[in-house]
Formats: structure tokens, C-alpha cells, sequence
């Protein structure tokens, strides 16, 4: 690995691939000289009362801040429900009014989970990753070509764009030999997030942890975030390197039983997987398995049973989830894929 | 899985109790009931037999004029499913077989849930198997299923692999094998679900090519339902193919044209006994006639007895004036656009991806088909008939028997794409 400087950043530049006439890379990355040391997650959920996104993003924004300390800050992942786009902006303006906007990435969700609970509508949720044992590198990929397009006429076109998508996409990546985990927000409803999946693998391999989820869906709500901006069509992917090791599960289910079953058999299975002292959870949820609850409250209990309540928990629902996909009538040797009824898991470890 | 009571024979006769009991109610003198809600009725020619006639008559069906983007193949595949949506179960058959509408385009992976109902006085036994179209998987492919005499039951299919159609009409096939006998049914399903859009009420139909339209045909005329939701409201566009639009008050001697909409929470229930609170938000939608103007009445609500669904209401004060509608006429088809505000329905229905619920639609189209209803294409079966599942209003022209129950599965979704 190179040496790099403490805080190392750059903007990246538009390329062009013959699948997608459009389709463009922006980077930025930040990395620490040697990656070694604390790797610090730190999660703050706040929602809007007050019809004041602005503020909303802000106050969450300062409890990140201070809940991060003096550890430096590396990639800000947002998970956000506010409706339209005015309001998403003045969310987003809120958040980068106290964080660097360079660092904030992430995506328009149907709402998030923590320790503290659940929520919907108007809320937002943001994941520090920080530490100097981690290092982070993101990309985003743009004009995907692919947000309108339905599976029952454009199937093949839709795989050819999204496999193009996820190769640029982890093609941009910095990598080192401490890469450890690749978490993608994409604009790639399942059940298009496998195609987008299988794009990453064919360059990150089919064995390299991925985890991540889809965007929001629903019309006039879908962007994705990157360097405090707003993107449609598009995808952004972090690169997670350093000192630590992750673990996945994945599980399906559409049934209020199930869910709740199954959130906590995916969330006990991958903290019995991790190695070392788990530092925190991620959970790429579907809203599809949430609206199948009779109190949300339950699966997010289940999830507690198996993780313990103090455990940092970065939850949010999806319109598809990335990681090892629940299927054993269609197996895949692939670790991670894209579908749709998942709650995909990630405990980090160090 | 949910399960419920469903004895025919003892509806039947709470039925007829019920009848009896209503009669004095009713004011004959204006009232124009139907036939079904009067003591001592006698079979009249219906609408159903009008299109028999006119079949007949001309020697080949009504031929469909294409106008809301669907192609011939749609109508062929729709007229199919309301042939198939026939309730299948013969006195020699234990059981009934019926498929729910898919909550999400298959796509997106949904449910095949296969409502089973033991018509039997005793238990009943057997493994439930469901033949997918090509391509699909289905996980598991077949359950076992045991069921109390009367009991109904839905038992699901998780969809693993699924290839969402254009036209939105799947055929299944559900067989059920118990006691030496095989049950078999085979039915086109629909996804019957709503993405998240918010279109302007304005008349013009341009805002709705996102959504996830069903049809059907009845009567030989083709009937379209669109819907979407967003946080605030819940929005249709019902497509009708007729020959003329009645507004309401323009003709009084045969009725006028409507469009009549229940909504209900998942797992309500009809009840069959007019003391029974109704579960049901129910709303009556016509035009003006004056522009693109609609009116919305509000039949019932979720507390009020079944049994004042059944008398002959004024429809002044039951007026909506919180829905947005209008309605509109371009190429054979009569559009009905209306928003329902979620405020309304908010307590009952929470408006969020993938809720289910239920809905159904009557189409009343008094100078044409008569009544259509989308609890035929669904599936429903005869012994689903309750004329309480149904407000009567003034002016309204009911056919021979009472609609179909006003339930059929539907969903809320963030998108087809």
C-alpha cells in the first residue's frame, strides 16, 4: 500500500463505457497513513417533529460529532426518509452545515432502525465510520440507464447496464491489501441489484464481502447521496480497509413470524461468525419484510436478542438488500448477491 | 396464516333471518331495491343477460376498442381470467381452491396465497401443490393442509423467481390431494398492487402510465383499475369501457353511472348479520356532467351497522367533499380519477410499502353491461355473495343476485420498475 497522509482526498473525473453512453465515476477517498489503530462506528438517528429538515439534519449531524470524539472521521453514511426532493435538500444542507460534505454518502431510504427504535417518515440516520484503523474510498457511478426500465421488457438490457455499472464501479475503487468490506447504496430496485452485485464481483471477486442496499423507489424519492450531493440513477459504493474483520448473514422472509425469526437467526449467525471484539452492525432491511410486521418494534426486539442492546446498530429499510442472499433452491457460490426480503447483517470486528 | 368460519348452509339461512329483518326498514314506496333485498323475488333478466343475448344475436363478442394502452392480448388473457375466476367446487369436491391477487408484480417476489376452504361437515386433510408459470420457482412448491369442517384457510407460496407480464395476468394452478380425491384449480392471477405516485386529479390520465393497471371484462366491456398512494392519499383511476357516460341526474328513469369503491383493513371480515359493524370504508364516485366534474359520497365507514348500508340513503349528506374527482370521456371510455385522502383512511390503513389491504370495485353501468365486478375477475366464488358487503344508494340498478364480498387482496407498493 502506498503511504498516504492523514487525510486524503480527491475528486475523481467522468468516464465513459460503451453500455451506458453516460455512465460516469466520481471518487473520494479517505485514509489514514497505515490504517492501524481504532476503527470507531458511531450511529445518531433523529426525527423531525418540528417540519424543519434543515434543523433535523443539524441536530443529527452535532450528535454525530460529538458521539465521534476525537476520533478522525472517515465516510458519513446517511440513510434518510424525508419526502420530495425540497425536503431531502434541506436535510442534506443540515447535515453538511456541520459535517464535511465530502464525506457524506448514502441514500434516500423508507426509514431506519438503531438501538433507540424504529422509524418512517421524516427521520434521518447517520453511521460515522471513523478511527485510524480504518480507511474508506468511495465511488460513485452515475447514468446508470437503467431507474426506468421494467424487468418484464428490459430484462437483458437492464443486466448488460447494471453489470457495466457495478464493474466500473469497482474498478474505481482504491484498493489495498486491507480491503475488507464494499457497502453499496444503489439506485438498482431488487430485483435489478443482483445484476449490479455480479458486476462488482466480476472484479472484486465473487468471494469479497459485499453489503449494502437499494435506494427508495418510490417516484420522485430516489436518489442516492455522495459528497453531500443528490444522484438518481446512480450507485455509490464505499471500500472499507484496515484493521478489522467483518461478518454476514442474510436471511428472507415475508411473513410476520418469519421476519421476526429470521432477523434474529441472521443477526445471532453473523455475530457468532465475527472474529474479535464486535464494534458495530450493520442492517440492510427490506421495507417489504417491515410491512409485513404487526408492531415494527418486534423484529428490531428479535435483532436485540441475538446482538445484545449496546452494540452500535445501523439499521435502515431498503427497496433491496445486498449481501448473502437466503436462497438454498437456488444456491450461489457468490458470498454476496442482490435480492429482494432480505435483512442482510455485517458485524464488524476487531 | 389467518382462518375463518365459512359455512354456507348457515350463512344461507342467517341470510334469509336477515331479510326478514330488514323488510321494514326499507321504504318501498321510492325506493328502487333490487331485487336480492326484497322478500319473495323472483329471477329478472339482468345484464349478464342482455350480453348472452347480444352475443347471440350478432354472432361474435363485442369487439374491444384499444384506448388505455392495452393491447388485444391483454383483453384475450382478461376475458380468460374472468372465465376462470369461476369458483370451481362441485358437490363432489371436498374442498375450494382460490388464488389471491399477488401484492407485488411477481418480479418483486410476492406471496402465491391459495385460499383453501373446506365446504365439508367433517376434517379434511390433504397436500396443497401449486404449478407456477414457466420460469418461476416456487419455495416450497407443496404443503401439507388440514382444515376443521367449515374452516378456510390461506396458505402461502413464496415466489423465488418470478417474471412480472406486461399484460399482469399469471395462470396457476393449485391441486389439493386428501381422502382419494384431487381438487383442482387453475386460475389467471393479477398483481393488484399500488406504487407510490402522486397524480394530479385533473381529468387526464397522462400521470398514470406507472402504474399497475387490472382488467377484466364483464359483460363483453372492459373495465381498468389503476391505483397509487402516497403518504397523503390513495388514488384510482377506473378505466370504463361503455358507450355513453350517465351522469348522475341526467337520466333518473334508468340510473346513472358510477363507480363504487370499498376499502378495509387487512383481515377485516364482512359480517353477515345487518347488527354487524361494517369494516369498510365505501365510496361511491359519479360525474356531474359539467366539465371533468365528480362527485364522492362516503357509504359507509369502518363502526356503522351493515344493516344501514341496506337502506335507501339520500346521497346529499353522505357527500365526500375531501376526495378529489373527475370524471372523464375520451375513445369509449368513461374515466373516473379520484384521490382519497389517507387522513380518512389512516387509522385503519397505514400508508406505507408493501402494506396489504383489501378493495374491491363495482362498475355500475345501467344502459350497458349492468354490474361489473372485480370480485369475479379476482376469483371470488358465489358462496361469497353478501349483500351487505355492498351499500345501496338511489338511482342505483342492481342486477339479479348481490354483488360478490367486497375483499379481494390488495397491495401498496414503491414501484414497478
Amino acid at each position: 500500500m502506498k503511504p498516504r497522509s492523514e487525510a486524503w482526498f480527491s475528486i475523481g473525473m467522468a468516464l465513459a463505457v460503451p453500455a451506458a453512453a453516460a455512465l460516469s465515476i466520481h471518487s473520494a477517498s479517505q485514509a489514514t497513513a497505515a490504517e492501524r489503530g481504532d476503527v470507531v462506528l458511531r450511529i445518531v438517528m433523529v426525527e423531525d417533529e418540528d417540519d424543519d429538515p434543515a434543523a433535523a439534519g443539524k441536530k443529527a449531524a452535532e450528535m454525530l460529532t460529538r458521539q465521534m470524539g476525537d476520533a478522525p472521521l472517515r465516510a458519513v453514511i446517511i440513510s434518510e426518509c424525508f419526502e420530495d426532493r425540497e425536503f431531502k435538500e434541506k436535510l442534506i444542507a443540515g447535515v453538511c452545515s456541520v459535517l464535511p460534505k465530502n464525506l457524506v454518502m448514502g441514500g434516500a431510504t423508507y426509514g431506519s432502525f438503531t438501538q433507540e427504535g424504529c422509524t418512517d417518515f421524516d427521520s434521518v440516520c447517520l453511521l460515522g465510520i471513523g478511527g485510524k484503523g480504518v480507511g474508506v474510498s468511495a465511488r460513485l457511478v452515475e447514468n446508470m440507464g437503467t431507474s426506468k426500465l421494467a424487468f418484464e421488457t428490459d430484462q437483458a438490457l437492464i443486466e448488460r447496464r447494471l453489470h457495466a455499472a457495478g464493474r466500473k464501479l469497482a474498478q474505481a475503487l482504491r484498493r489495498t491489501d486491507r480491503d475488507r468490506l464494499a457497502i453499496v447504496i444503489a439506485d438498482a430496485h431488487s430485483p435489478k441489484n443482483q445484476f449490479l452485485v455480479e458486476g462488482m464481483q466480476q472484479v472484486l471477486g465473487n468471494d469479497f464481502p459485499i453489503t449494502g442496499g437499494c435506494a427508495n423507489k418510490n417516484a420522485g424519492q430516489t436518489f442516492v447521496y455522495f459528497q453531500g450531493e443528490m444522484h438518481e440513477d446512480a450507485a455509490v459504493a464505499l471500500m472499507l480497509s484496515g484493521e478489522f474483520r467483518v461478518a454476514l448473514s442474510g436471511r428472507q422472509a415475508n411473513e410476520n413470524d418469519r421476519v421476526i425469526a429470521t432477523a434474529a437467526e441472521g443477526a445471532a449467525e453473523a455475530l457468532k461468525k465475527a472474529k474479535g471484539n464486535p464494534l458495530g452492525v450493520l442492517a440492510f432491511n427490506c421495507a417489504g419484510r417491515r410491512s409485513k410486521l404487526k408492531r415494527y418494534e418486534d423484529e428490531l426486539a428479535a435483532m436485540q436478542k441475538a446482538l445484545g442492546s449496546e452494540l452500535p446498530l445501523f439499521g435502515c429499510y431498503c427497496a433491496g438488500e445486498i449481501g448473502p442472499v437466503d436462497d438454498p433452491v437456488a444456491a450461489s457460490d457468490a458470498l454476496s448477491g442482490g435480492s429482494g426480503w432480505h435483512v442482510m447483517f455485517t458485524v464488524i470486528a476487531q | 396464516m389467518k382462518s375463518r368460519r365459512a359455512d354456507p348452509f348457515s350463512f344461507a339461512v342467517a341470510r334469509a333471518i336477515e331479510v326478514t329483518l330488514l323488510v321494514p326498514w326499507f321504504d318501498f314506496r321510492d325506493a328502487l331495491l333490487p331485487c336480492w333485498a326484497l322478500p319473495g323475488c323472483s329471477r329478472s333478466r339482468g345484464a349478464s343477460d342482455r350480453v348472452l343475448d347480444r352475443v347471440a344475436h350478432d354472432g361474435e363478442p363485442p369487439r374491444l376498442r384499444d384506448t388505455v394502452d392495452q393491447g388485444a392480448t391483454l383483453a384475450v388473457l382478461a376475458l380468460g381470467m374472468a372465465l376462470l375466476g369461476a369458483w370451481p367446487l362441485s358437490a363432489a369436491e371436498p374442498v375450494a381452491l382460490r388464488f389471491e391477487s399477488f401484492c407485488v408484480t411477481p418480479a418483486h417476489l410476492p406471496s402465491a396465497v391459495v385460499v383453501v376452504a373446506n365446504h365439508g361437515q367433517g376434517p379434511y386433510q390433504g397436500v396443497l401443490q401449486v404449478k407456477a408459470p414457466e420460469g418461476w420457482l416456487l419455495s416450497p412448491d407443496r404443503q401439507e393442509v388440514a382444515l376443521g369442517p367449515g374452516e378456510t384457510r390461506r396458505v402461502a407460496f413464496a415466489v423465488k423467481r418470478g417474471l412480472t407480464r406486461e399484460e399482469n395476468s399469471y395462470l396457476l394452478e393449485a391441486s389439493i390431494t386428501g381422502g382419494g380425491t384431487t381438487v383442482t384449480r387453475a386460475q389467471q392471477v393479477a398483481a393488484a398492487s399500488a406504487p407510490y405516485f402522486k397524480p394530479e386529479i385533473d381529468g387526464k390520465i397522462d400521470d398514470w402510465g406507472d402504474a399497475i393497471p387490472v382488467t377484466w371484462i364483464s359483460g363483453g366491456k372492459k373495465t381498468v383499475v389503476s391505483t397509487y398512494w402516497n403518504r397523503r392519499q390513495f388514488s384510482l383511476l377506473v378505466a370504463v369501457e361503455e358507450d355513453r357516460l350517465l351522469p348522475r341526474g341526467a337520466a333518473p328513469a334508468t340510473g346513472c353511472d358510477a363507480v363504487q369503491v370499498a376499502i378495509s383493513p387487512e383481515g377485516a371480515a364482512t359480517g353477515r348479520s345487518a347488527d354487524d359493524e361494517a369494516t369498510r370504508f365505501e365510496f361511491l364516485f359519479v360525474a356531474t356532467g359539467e366539465g371533468t366534474g365528480g362527485k364522492c359520497f362516503l357509504l359507509a365507514e369502518p363502526g356503522m351497522k351493515l344493516g344501514e348500508g341496506q337502506k335507501l340513503r339520500p346521497l346529499g349528506p353522505l357527500a365526500y367533499d375531501d376526495a378529489q374527482v373527475a370524471v372523464s370521456r375520451s375513445g369509449g371510455m368513461s374515466y373516473y380519477e379520484c384521490a382519497i385522502p389517507f387522513k380518512l383512511l389512516g387509522n385503519r390503513i397505514r400508508p406505507s410499502e408493501g402494506r396489504e389491504f383489501r378493495l374491491s370495485v363495482l362498475v355500475h353501468d345501467p344502459d350497458g353491461t349492468g354490474i361489473r365486478d372485480w370480485g369475479e375477475a379476482a376469483g371470488l366464488d358465489s358462496s361469497q355473495r353478501n349483500r351487505l358487503a355492498w351499500s345501496l344508494w338511489p338511482g342505483a340498478q342492481w342486477g339479479d343476485q348481490p354483488p360478490l364480498d367486497n375483499k379481494t387482496t390488495w397491495g401498496l407498493c414503491s414501484s414497478k420498475y
